[in-house]
């Protein structure tokens, strides 16, 4: 056994044995020199990346170190990983998207990387620049599978996985919490890291339809609770919440484009790939049709369609579609699909090519048949056998079909539609239109064909109940909501969850005999009625994101308020007739009396002009007028801070411009200023002075007296005052004030209570 | 962008529309790419109802070539020879927008039976999902003179997106914004691929 000696030396001539064990070494040296020389060369690569100023050199780099230790040389990745995150703090970030996708391999290749990565990953999800951001984002979906893979195959858990996996979890919240963000770009990839969390944390079916590259995905299928970080169930739970997320996110009303076709597309990924959600997202596809949000341009809402036909024509191949095919096709068909379009996506089902004969709403009728045979050819292959039994339950012995709320409360909504209340919904709602037709349902109406058949008030029927299933009302989310109660009572642990486990997909929506005394939707229908109506375009500025009222309107110049306030007030001063006419003139008068003792100014002055324009008719405003005066003043209107002080101020002036402008009336037949002071409320001292020069007009000292006289009778509170008044006037140096006020007094003398008042002055 | 942006703009033969528009964002320092989207190559023949069809593989000067042999006059006279004499100064031969391996930034359609196949040919993918490509459609007709207007317009549209510092951002508001320009129809979509 002599030991050849390495390269380099003389060939020697040795024996057959000796030469076969010469190769085998210099086989093992081989090796070695690859190592050895992948080992240099990766030191090179990094050395130089780290020189390199072009930033494409240094991506090109990284990209052959990346290719070298996690594919050809995996061993040196341990040694090297190190060295290449560092590049993270790299300014270029082109190099830092590359450092990302490298640890994303890295952690592919090798999960214990994780531990190391993961710090790395926080620091840069706080990189200013979005792109890093977006990069780590679209990442992370790929480093939470590791993670779970990890975490999930251990058979102890250390003190640094558990550090891990909380870090993970905490960064995941984070993420998804992003969907928030004022970034369109940010929540775009959001919601392909949602559709990612999704699919990871659920569980695959027999009739999953999953894409080749991501076969080999990790997911709830392959995790069991053999420690104690992971739970399943849990974990299926979470799973579920981030789906419901991603469809309320894309019912949100002021959803950009670009997020909601994206978020279509991810939803029907998931529906293909986990079709216990299939329905879920039909539903919420049917939904989205009759409500597309109403800031989206003409031409998006084009776009959007576009890619909604395109969804519903992939759900259509997909397997799981059999029982929707009447939903889907109507939407196609909605949605502009051509019938051989469709037929040429639908599954082929020897008992449902019965149906693909008969237009699309019709099939509905043949779907609430009894079709015995189905159940056979369908749900055999996914052991639905347990749902069988159940079916007898139902009152329409309707086993393949799955009732969603939609069917459910549409089938409640269907006899309800008569001509007098359908035309009561459209004479309600037609008060909520705008004045023109807004450019989204523009692009959106097609004629109606055949209005009025049994066909057509169908389809009605479901588009009202997609509406309130939509706003959470409806017999179906009643019945829905029942029945998740039922699941929450302790039954027995056979029992099915009410989501999916393991491939028995039964569907928690299925319609039971046990009626549900929710609120009559029809009446919710009617309050729904401003629903239907499309709402006006708002301002593009604010609609492409989160719409903010402050962003689109801003506080009107003075002036333009002013012009705008007394042009309003003119009009109601205007309406007078109109008002008559309509038996309205109370609230007209209170709205005036309101608003000028509100906000005074010019308001009154014109509201004087008015009252005196024609002061017979228009005496009840003035007393209006007065007494929210007073109202205000003393602090019964609400607008009014409570605890003010009484301030009679603008009562006093309020009445004194009334009894002064009355008193400078040429006629005063109607004694209106005798009506108006003993009416008022309140006699202030500017009021009394008026009184006291209204005595003094010589026409007037008569009615004058008179009103003195009753305010004495009549006003105990300021009785002494007026007293005091009328005595004054007795020693008045005119004889016609004087006489008068003195056959006053003698009057007043004999009633008991005053006399002594009198004597004492 | 920090980096330039990969554009892409295809038709269906990857011969007038597209070329155009490649030739005329080339000459302004764009990063350019072409394609069609059709099955085979289909210039105008004698006839409505003959074309001259090629296949991809079949480079411009072939058929410049080919098409002189058959009939240089009517070819000169409706400008094919001088579209193909341009079309082989900028690359050899078309390319299929399908069998392209790259991955672009910005992909524009000058029609919408060529957005449904790049959409379609997306969809049909194995997608490793980790680049954003928007995909904007803005319908050309297929002739020389709307396809210089429509260049200019791709044109327009690029230099405003390129003007961006955040695309996926700010994309909606300039499309709506070129879109009121130009008063034409822009269809627009994001793939993930």
């Amino acid at each position: 056994m002599a030991g050849a000696s390495t390269s380099g030396a003389p060939p020697k001539r040795l024996s057959t044995a000796a030469q076969f064990f010469e190769d085998e070494d210099q086989t093992g040296d081989a090796e070695e020199v690859t190592k050895k020389s992948t080992n240099e060369k990766v030191v090179d690569l990094l050395n130089q990346a780290s020189l390199l100023p072009n930033d494409t050199d240094k991506v090109c780099n990284l990209k052959q170190v990346q290719e070298l230790i996690i594919y050809k040389d995996p061993e040196l990745l341990d040694n090297f990983l190190d060295e290449v995150i560092a590049f993270q703090n790299d300014r270029s970030v082109d190099v830092k998207k590359c450092i990302i996708g490298f640890m994303e391999e890295a952690c592919k290749k090798d999960q214990a990387c994780l531990i190391r990565v993961m710090p790395c990953i926080m620091h840069l999800l706080q990189d200013e620049n979005v792109n890093v951001q977006k990069k780590i984002i679209l990442t992370f979906s790929g480093l939470y599978r590791c993670t779970l893979q990890w975490v999930s195959k251990a058979k102890t858990v250390t003190p640094e996985m558990n550090a891990l996996w909380e870090q993970v979890n905490t960064a995941k919240s984070g993420l998804v919490q992003l969907i928030d963000s004022d970034n369109d770009g940010v929540r775009t990839h959001v919601v392909k890291l949602l559709e990612g969390l999704t699919l990871t944390l659920s569980k695959k079916t027999p009739e999953s339809d999953i894409p080749k590259k991501q076969v080999s995905d990790f997911c709830l299928d392959d995790v069991t609770d053999s420690n104690r970080l992971v739970r399943v169930k849990k974990l299926e739970a979470e799973g579920q919440n981030l789906f419901l997320s991603l469809v309320q996110f894309q019912g949100s009303p002021h959803i950009s484009s670009i997020n909601l076709m994206t978020v279509m597309g991810a939803l029907t990924n998931v529906a293909k790939q986990r079709p216990t959600f299939f329905d879920q997202v039909v539903q919420s596809f049917e939904a989205l049709h009759v409500n597309l949000p109403p800031t989206l341009a003409k031409s998006q809402v084009s776009s959007v369609r576009k890619n909604l036909k395109m969804q519903m024509l992939a759900l259509l191949r997909h397997k799981s579609s059999v029982d929707f095919v009447p939903q889907i096709s109507t939407l196609l068909t909605d949605l502009g699909a051509s019938q051989s379009e469709i037929n040429k996506a639908t599954p082929k089902d020897d008992s449902r090519k019965r149906k693909l004969e008969e237009p699309g709403t019709s099939s509905k009728k043949a779907k609430t048949e009894p079709i015995p045979e189905a159940e056979a050819d369908d749900y055999d292959d996914i052991g639905m056998t347990p749902w069988t039994d159940r079916s007898a339950l139902k009152k329409q012995p309707t086993a393949t079909q799955r009732q969603t709320a939609i069917d459910i409360t549409a089938e409640d909504l269907l006899p309800k539609l008569s001509v007098q209340h359908v035309a009561d919904l459209v004479l309600l709602s037609m008060v909520m239109l705008p004045d023109s037709m807004p450019a989204q349902f523009q692009a959106t109406y097609t004629p109606i064909a055949a209005a009025g058949t049994d066909a057509q008030i169908k389809h009605i029927s479901r588009l009202l109940a997609t509406q309130l299933t939509m706003a959470g009302q409806g017999k179906g989310i009643g019945e829905l909501k029942l029945q998740a109660m039922k699941k929450i009572e302790p039954t027995d642990p056979s029992a099915t969850p009410a989501y999916d486990d393991g491939g028995t997909s039964p569907k928690q929506l299925i319609q039971t005999v046990v009626g549900m005394t929710t609120e009559d939707p029809f009446e919710q229908a009617r309050k729904m009625a401003g629903f239907m109506a499309p709402s006006a375009p708002v301002p593009r500025k604010g609609g492409l994101r989160q719409f903010k009222l402050e962003t689109v309107t801003k506080p009107l110049k003075p002036d333009t308020l002013d012009v705008l306030t007394t042009s309003i007030f003119d009009r109601i001063l205007e309406s007078d007739r109109m008002a008559a006419a309509n038996h309205i003139q109370d609230s007209r008068t209170k709205i005036l009396a309101s608003l000028t003792s509100q906000f005074g100014g010019r308001m009154r002055d014109m509201l004087e002009e008015h009252i005196f324009s024609d002061i017979r008719s228009r005496c009840d405003l003035a007393f209006s007028w007065l007494y929210q005066e007073y109202a205000n003043c003393q602090g019964f209107n609400t607008n009014n801070a409570p605890g003010m002080p009484v301030d009679m101020a603008s009562y006093d002036e309020c009445l004194t411009r009334l009894l002064k402008t009355i008193s400078e009336m040429p006629d005063q037949k109607d004694g209106l200023f005798h009506r108006l002071i003993l009416q008022a409320p309140v006699i202030t001292e500017n009021a009394m002075q008026m009184i006291r020069r209204y005595c003094f007009i010589p026409d007037r000292t008569e009615s004058g007296m008179k009103t003195l006289r009753d305010l004495i009778m009549m006003r105990p509170k300021n009785r002494l005052d007026f007293l005091d008044l009328m005595l004054t006037f007795t020693s008045s140096d005119r004889p016609d004030i004087r006489n008068p006020a003195i056959e006053t007094a003698q009057r007043l003398y004999e009633n008991d209570q005053l006399r002594p008042n009198i004597e004492v002055s | 962008m920090p980096d330039e942006l990969k554009i892409a703009i295809v038709c269906s033969s990857n011969q007038n529309r597209s070329m155009e528009a490649h030739s005329f964002l080339g000459k302004k320092g764009f990063r350019v790419q072409s394609f069609g989207t059709g099955n085979q190559v289909k210039l105008p023949g004698p006839s409505p109802d003959k074309p001259n069809v090629y296949d991809f593989s079949v480079t411009y000067d072939e058929m410049y070539k080919d098409l002189w042999r058959k009939d240089p006059d009517l070819y000169t006279q409706n400008g094919i020879l001088h579209m193909l004499d341009r079309n082989r100064r900028i690359k050899p031969k078309p390319e299929r927008f399908q069998a392209s391996k790259e991955k672009f930034d910005i992909v524009i359609t000058c029609e919408e039976r060529v957005y449904d196949q790049v959409i379609e040919d997306i969809e049909n993918r194995e997608k490793d999902l980790d680049h954003v490509m928007h995909l904007i459609n803005i319908d050309i007709q297929d002739n020389h003179e709307e396809a210089t207007i429509g260049a200019f317009m791709i044109c327009e549209m690029v230099t405003m997106l390129y003007s961006s510092d955040d695309l996926d951002n700010e994309v909606d508001e300039i499309l709506q914004d070129f879109e009121h320009k130009v008063n034409r129809t822009i269809l627009h979509t994001a793939l993930f691929y």
